[in-house]
């Protein structure tokens, strides 16, 4: 069948209804996946001018732009609205809930209202958090420790981020057993687990974790919310409560969480990888478990965000040890990605790009990690830039970087149009400059002992702020601009052939806009990463071969 | 949770015939069965995230606990096993009846269904009216969490958290800070206290004193069964509580508590000052008795108790003995596992009216009663958590 | 084509054995000078102390890590080094090998993806193995400098140390209260910590040591100074406002010089006039982040001409301000708010504060007219 065909056929999810309330109440996975999206970019855009408020005060050391009190809530938003509204949701919630059902094959998620209800949860969270800007702003840094989060003069503003926080967790937690359910229950006929797209396997430990994790971050932010409603005192030690424990509590969601970021950025890069490659993963398997073994280790290694915090050193000696154990997966991962590009037929085109700036950036936050793992070095290490460079390299130069990878690949699928292709290359490139930039000069400056979240700073230091500050802003430009094309090209694009990459996966197989049940007929289950059969065919992008007669039938039933 | 689950054969058109009975079937499942899987799975996840929501409280529950067993020990018997072993059965049984209900959903037997379903919410509010009565009771007595931890001890001193007692009186505001010592080989403060009533007009920073009157020192006399009475109200005795006021004090901090004998709560024109000096050395002879037989007075040293205890209050009292520091732990780990527990039951009254509406309705059919379903493993789940919470509160030993 | 890939990857793990140690000790041989304290006592005490304090500190080393400054270094930097040659070799390794693919397979006009195993068992349990292995030995390697650490040492010079926002305090074995951190050469340290409002964290990068400090808790920090000089000491755990000038200085004395220290701090409180010691003190002891000098409110009331005023309080009563007023505003702060500050915090210096460096800073309040 051919592209045309079908995109006349039925209308597509943008056209099946019209108006406000269509969209405000609609069931739709994709319509929702759009909404969160425009969401994050939104939240991405506001968490970057954070960042660059952050980076140009740091120009110049003591007061540039602003006093050290504005400082600490220029981070703490920054860090706040990154992690929580741009990372965590970003592939998951927006391009997992868009993508998820169609490379199942299936018409929608399990539970479609559950969806929509995560939905408005992300964005009455999203509200809660952003109320605390008007009620005086969190300066707490994004991970509230106590006793200094429990002030009682800023309760203003931390009651609603806690909230907010809380709320957003839950939303987190509905997509993620949403997610569990439909991978579980709607695989169709002939996709077995093994013949599951890897961004799917990605999906689901991401989602194995978000469930999982997710509610211990809600029932701490939910006491840190009675600390100051009720003042409780489990974590106040006036009160006789436990500081520490708190620590305990938040990182064992948020070490996990480091990985719902970055285990569905490392499944839209095996997607990336073998789509413009032409051939198919190298080691399916190992990439696969090395996906839910990640989830699952990234339970046992809290700890090492505590070393120097007065922990036992039997406890340090253990999170140590089971630190190492997650560098392992994420290692074999790399060696696949850079075997998959043996011998392949390499295209690259902007999501490309991006996948192999995730390889290298993923490398540089997955070595600088090590560092971090040993104990004696992460003593002199921890709470430097070092830190703040390393997981940078990891959240933003391998998450952020797979989820704009991800964004642009889709982007034909899901909206129907192309982007600008020259101009995404550029930006791009701008992202990989401008983030390297960014970040090296922080290994060095942490090494030399810049203590993080300082408002001022010796000057032997300032040279390594200087550049960073450049880069941030390069940064900032590329993907300021990246936000504007993908917005025009939304309306004005080029319409979108159906497989614009000459992708094996089901979602290639969906018209482009997908129709609103996804398929306008049960898609045919084609062997994973077959590209034997997918020819370009112009303007229409990749069509699938007329398979010639008499040859013996290569699907699965 | 097997291999890939057969479905989507037809297509997802509008003549997608469901082919099955009830029409809550959803257009995305393939049928009932799969709709009910599905949903099944759903409930089994949203379980185990309850579980782990839950866990930080436990897990905060056994580090305090292991580090300060004597705060545990000491602090449940203010619990009531009696509410709680009530609380437990009537869980149970609403338990069964949610499990029931699933039964004749199954059967479709709507009248046992309803009859079921409205046994189960009778059942969950009646749990949280006695969780009601409990909770009355302690904010009563000002055993609570935190900060707000202010109970009334009893006479003189003697720092027994009084049990199933009131208090009679108002408790003042003002705290005399930390470097006052308590003599450990007696009972009492070595401080020297005066308390005042004093009333105020205005509020606020404007708030201005009107008139001060000093109070006597109560005169305590037992009553046989409960706490000792003041004969000569409204009279003054001190009261000695870490977590009284300024938390943030090392040391022990004191308060007075004045009783009328009325019961009446007096105002905010109206408040205690109480002040105190640290009292000289007992004796110069280093008998810590030498100034036992004298009431306090200001620059004397406090002694007591001015009471003779009944011999309950004596045996409580040798058993029970002051509270240990940061008692009020034990109350907020207490609260904050009873409370959101308690926000459960009450998220599942509003399910099982729900569920009752629609079976009034006769939605459910032996087809389709998925919701009934989850929302009984929901309830057991709920019943299981306070399972674990009675023994571990209220049963320490 | 296996076979090239394995003697790749052989390569790479005895460059990694090698590189680790031979970075190692490169950079680390040759530290540069620092300026070091006399001890010598040709100055007159007082000076001597003032000139070491108003010292640079260092800011010496290489590229990646400053002058190593204490025992604990040795293991820490040796790790380093060899984390960073191997994550160099890794590092060098994937990129080449990414880049080069890129080129030699890229899509052209003619070219087509080959053949070639979408799989491979032997090389992928290899490179199972191999970063496995080399984790265990870095796990090790760790934690073995970390042990370093933590073991008790005999005969080691026990500090006090308390932070608050945002000032250090160290008390010494003598009774002796300085803000900043002053150690004998060679001689094991113990430093014993508390916090008395939120986190801290006690952190000298040329020590390698980091602790945080916790309300009413201790925790323990050791470490032997080998090298004489002016070092950093920073606040690393995030605690507000003046987080980032919460640094102070440790000074690591010659053999005799901190003796000298100990009795040169005794005789300048002994000489010094009460309105020099005050005012030394509010410029130390962190009180001027609260208070100004000049008549501009912070988060408490200004010192300016405040000496005498009649003030009103939170609750209502009028107190003037007198030395009694301020030796209570000093032990108890928050036993008499003043009404326009009721809602500041500030945490008693009960015990932190001899009776004459309250007197002097009475005297010194009293000076501002």
């Amino acid at each position: 069948m051919s592209s045309q065909a079908t995109a006349s056929a039925e209308p597509n999810y943008f056209e099946v209804t019209k108006g406000f309330k269509s969209w405000a109440l609609t069931l739709d996975h994709k319509r929702i996946g759009l909404m969160y999206l425009f969401g994050i970019l939104f939240s991405l855009l506001l968490g970057g001018a954070f960042a660059l408020l952050v980076r140009t005060e740091l120009m110049m050391p003591g007061e540039t732009i602003s006093s050290a009190d504005t400082y600490n809530k220029f981070f703490t938003l920054h860090g706040a609205v990154m992690i929580f509204l741009v990372i965590i949701p970003g592939i998951p919630a927006a391009l997992g809930n868009i993508m998820l059902p169609i490379q199942l094959g299936a018409p929608d998620v399990a539970f479609p209202k559950l969806n929509l209800s995560s939905f408005y949860l992300w964005c009455t969270g999203a509200a809660c958090l952003l109320l605390s800007i008007v009620m005086g702003s969190v300066d707490t840094g994004w991970t509230f420790y106590t006793p200094y989060s429990l002030d009682e003069s800023k309760s203003g503003a931390i009651i609603p981020a806690v909230f907010g926080v809380f709320l957003l967790g839950f939303s987190s937690i509905f997509t993620g057993l949403n997610f569990l359910v439909t991978v579980h229950k709607f695989r169709p006929q002939g996709m077995g687990w093994f013949q599951m797209p890897l961004n799917l396997w990605a999906l689901y430990a991401t989602a194995l974790m978000q469930v999982l994790a997710t509610p211990v971050l809600g029932i701490t932010v939910l006491l840190l919310f009675v600390e100051h409603t009720l003042h409780i005192g489990i974590f106040d030690p006036t009160l006789g409560g436990d500081p520490v424990l708190f620590q305990h509590f938040f990182w064992f969601y948020s070490h996990p969480a480091v990985y719902i970021m970055i285990v569905p950025a490392m499944g839209v890069v095996s997607e990336l990888m073998t789509t413009f490659t032409r051939k198919p993963i190298f080691g399916y398997r190992f990439i696969a478990y090395s996906s839910v073994s990640l989830a699952l280790l990234s339970f046992l290694v809290w700890g090492h965000h505590m070393f120097v915090s007065g922990q036992s050193p039997l406890a340090n000696m253990v999170f140590s040890a089971l630190t190492f154990t997650v560098g392992i997966p994420s290692a074999i991962k790399v060696f696949n990605w850079v075997g998959t590009l043996y011998k392949g037929d390499i295209r690259l085109q902007t999501p490309m790009l991006y996948a192999l700036s995730f390889i290298i950036m993923f490398t540089i936050g997955g070595l600088t990690g090590l560092f971090l793992a040993i104990l004696a070095t992460d003593v002199h290490l921890h709470d430097t830039y070092f830190v703040v460079a390393h997981f940078h390299y990891v959240m933003m130069g391998s998450a952020l970087v797979a989820f704009l990878g991800a964004l642009h690949y889709w982007w034909p699928k899901f909206t129907g149009r192309m982007y600008p292709e020259r101009l995404a290359q550029v930006c791009s490139i701008g992202v990989f400059v401008g983030f390297n930039l960014t970040f090296l000069p922080q290994f060095v400056m942490g090494s030399r002992g810049m203590p993080r979240r300082y408002w001022d700073y010796d000057p032997e230091f300032t040279i390594y702020h200087q550049l960073s500050t450049v880069g941030a802003f390069i940064l900032g430009v590329s993907l300021f601009v990246v936000v504007c094309y993908l917005m025009v090209s939304f309306k004005k694009g080029r319409k979108a052939p159906k497989n614009p990459w000459g992708g094996t996966t089901l979602e290639w197989d969906a018209p482009s806009p997908p129709t609103l049940y996804n398929f306008p007929e049960p898609p045919v289950i084609h062997e994973l990463y077959d590209y034997d059969d997918i020819v370009e065919d112009g303007d229409n992008g990749w069509v699938r071969k007329p398979r010639p007669a008499g040859a013996p039938p290569k699907e699965k039933h | 949770m097997g291999d890939s689950h057969a479905h989507h054969e037809g297509g997802h058109g509008d003549d997608h015939g469901h082919g099955h009975g009830s029409p809550f079937i959803q257009h995305h499942y393939d049928d009932a069965k799969h709709q009910f899987d599905s949903g099944k799975l759903g409930i089994w996840f949203f379980l185990t995230q309850e579980i782990l929501f839950f866990s930080a409280l436990f897990v905060a529950y056994i580090l305090y606990r292991h580090h300060h067993p004597e705060i545990f020990a000491y602090a449940s018997h203010y619990l009531d096993v009696k509410w709680g072993a009530i609380n437990t059965a009537v869980l149970i049984v609403s338990s069964l009846s949610a499990a029931w209900a699933v039964r004749c959903a199954q059967l479709g037997q709507r009248r046992g269904l309803i009859a079921c379903l409205v046994i189960t919410i009778v059942c969950a509010f009646g749990f949280l009216g006695i969780k009601y009565v409990e909770y009355t009771h302690k904010v009563h007595e000002g055993i609570l969490f935190g900060r707000k931890f202010d109970p009334c001890v009893s006479s003189g001193g003697a720092q027994l958290i009084t049990k199933k007692n009131e208090c009679h009186g108002t408790k003042a505001s003002q705290c005399v800070p930390a470097n006052i010592d308590q003599m450990p080989e007696q009972p009492g403060w070595q401080v020297a206290c005066k308390a005042y009533e004093v009333t105020y007009q205005g509020a606020g920073a404007a708030r201005t004193e009107v008139s001060r009157a000093e109070l006597p020192v109560c005169n305590m006399v037992s009553t046989g069964h409960g706490p000792p009475r003041a004969e000569n109200p409204p009279c003054w005795e001190i009261q000695s509580n870490p977590n009284v006021c300024a938390p943030d004090k090392e040391g022990p901090t004191v308060a007075a508590l004045v009783h009328y004998g009325d019961g009446r709560v007096r105002g905010s024109t109206f408040g205690i000052d109480l002040q105190c000096e640290p009292a000289p050395e007992p004796s110069a002879d280093g008998d810590p008795h030498a100034d036992v037989s004298h009431g306090p007075g200001f620059g004397q040293p406090l002694v007591v108790p001015s009471t003779t205890p009944s011999a309950h209050d004596l045996k409580v009292q040798a058993s029970m003995g002051p509270p240990p520091e940061h008692t009020n732990m034990f109350f907020s780990i207490y609260f904050a596992m009873t409370g959101l527990h308690g926000i459960h039951v009450l998220f599942g009254i509003f399910v099982f009216i729900w569920l009752l509406i629609r079976a009034i309705k006769g939605h459910f059919t032996p087809d389709y009663f998925g919701p009934i379903d989850y929302a009984a493993l929901y309830w057991h789940l709920v019943d299981l958590i306070w399972i674990f919470l009675f023994p571990l509160l209220y049963l320490i030993h | 084509m296996k076979n090239r890939l394995l003697s790749v990857l052989a390569l790479v793990i005895s460059v990694a054995v090698l590189a680790g140690p031979a970075s190692a000790q490169t950079p680390a041989a040759e530290p540069p000078a620092a300026a070091e304290p006399a001890a010598e006592p040709k100055t007159p005490n007082v000076l001597w102390l003032e000139e070491i304090e108003a010292q640079p500190w260092n800011t010496g080393g290489n590229f990646w890590l400053p002058t190593p400054a204490a025992e604990e270094a040795d293991p820490s930097d040796f790790m380093f080094y060899a984390v960073l040659g191997l994550s160099i070799f890794f590092f060098t390794g994937v990129t080449i090998a990414t880049v080069y693919f890129v080129i030699k397979y890229r899509a052209r006009p003619g070219h087509k993806a080959q053949p070639s195993p979408s799989h491979n068992d032997t090389l992928e349990i290899t490179w199972t193995v191999i970063p496995t292995i080399i984790c265990v030995f870095l796990f090790l390697g760790g934690w073995r400098g970390y042990l370093a650490f933590t073991a008790e040492r005999g005969g080691a010079l026990q500090i006090d140390v308390t932070g608050q926002k945002w000032a250090w305090s160290f008390t010494y074995p003598n009774g002796t209260v300085d803000n900043n951190l002053h150690v004998p050469v060679g001689q094991p340290v113990r430093l014993r910590m508390t916090s008395t409002d939120v986190l801290h964290s006690f952190y000298v990068p040329n020590f390698r040591v980091k602790q945080d400090l916790v309300p009413r808790r201790y925790t323990y920090l050791q470490f032997t100074p080998t090298r004489p000089g002016v070092y950093r000491l920073y606040c690393t755990e995030y605690c507000g406002k003046d987080h980032s000038m919460m640094k102070v200085r440790v000074i690591v004395h010659e053999t005799g010089g901190y003796e000298r220290y100990l009795a040169t701090v005794e005789e300048r409180s002994a000489t010094l006039p009460p309105v020099e010691l005050g005012k030394q003190l509010y410029e130390k002891k962190g009180c001027a982040a609260c208070h100004s000098i000049d008549g501009s409110p912070r988060v408490g009331p200004s010192w300016k001409g405040i000496w005498g005023e009649s003030a009103k309080m939170a609750d209502g009563s009028t107190a003037t301000v007198d030395a009694q007023y301020i030796k209570t505003a000093i032990e108890e702060p928050n036993a008499q708010k003043r009404a326009e500050f009721a809602g500041g915090q500030m945490t008693s210096y009960a015990g932190l504060l001899s009776e004459k460096e309250i007197a002097g800073l009475i005297a010194y309040i009293e000076s501002l007219k």
